[in-house]
């Protein structure tokens, strides 16, 4: 268990997030993806403080998490938005937003 | 203690359930693959002895994956998920193995002992010795938004 590991699996992380965000065209697995991308971002905020051994890693991880929670609070409240309008979750659809 | 072969199997446990997620076709069933995701990163924190971040990282689990599990099956339908009930005791089953192991590993792991100011005794902070309780206890509420949906889905398979 050494610092690199934690790096290239935090990368591996992030790019697997990229991935599914790439990859998918369902509104909520795009979410999801996002989600997978801030854990892999928190991770290695994480591993590099305790190597390091410097900083306070609660108060940025706590701001970091507050970020993230409003960020997927707003992409439901938009989801909600898109469901209530019945207009389709395929994102390659989202046009009939200018309507 | 050499942490070597665990953080072998839950990095590639993680990578896996990460995947996952934009594999499986099934709203519901992506969902899950992401609380496994956030299980797996909670005790990456533990083994990186953060156990306050590992119990945050569970409840965010808790909390926001209950959501979006309640946003996706109301807004897809709840007579489209099959084998939830399975799911539901699948969950219950590695709650407890987890919630042992992690006792057993990381017990009095990063607890630190501090002195009171008014009565001088040395009090070992509770957080790191209870972390098996945690789980269950953050297991358990999550269990339980897997079971209110299978009762959801019994109750309207009667309409």
């Amino acid at each position: 268990m050494i610092f690199i590991d934690f790096v290239a699996l935090s990368f591996a992380l992030f790019a697997i997030g990229i991935a599914g965000v790439a990859a998918s065209r369902h509104f909520l697995i795009m979410m999801l993806s996002v989600e997978v991308g801030i854990i892999a971002s928190t991770l290695l905020a994480t591993v590099f403080f305790y190597f390091t051994g410097s900083g306070n890693i609660i108060t940025l991880l706590l701001s970091m998490w507050t970020v993230a929670s409003m960020e997927v609070l707003a992409l439901i409240a938009f989801y909600r938005y898109l469901a209530a309008q019945e207009v389709s979750l395929d994102v390659t659809k989202l046009s009939k937003l200018k309507n | 203690m050499d942490y070597t072969l665990l953080f072998a199997a839950v990095a590639a446990l993680e990578v896996i359930s990460a995947v996952l997620i934009f594999t499986f076709r099934n709203v519901l069933h992506s969902v899950l693959a992401l609380s496994l995701t956030f299980l797996f990163n909670s005790i990456l924190f533990l083994a990186l002895q953060q156990t306050l971040l590992s119990l945050i990282q569970l409840f965010i689990m808790v909390g926001g994956v209950s959501t979006y599990i309640f946003v996706g099956v109301a807004n897809s339908g709840l007579s489209r998920f099959r084998h939830t009930s399975l799911l539901a005791l699948g969950i219950m089953a590695p709650i407890l193995i987890v919630a042992y192991a992690t006792n057993l590993m990381f017990v009095g792991q990063g607890t630190v002992t501090q002195e009171n100011q008014v009565s001088g005794l040395m009090i070992k902070s509770a957080l790191a010795s209870n972390i098996g309780v945690l789980y269950v206890i953050a297991f358990a509420l999550f269990a339980t938004g897997i079971s209110s949906i299978v009762l959801l889905k019994s109750l309207g398979k009667g309409r």
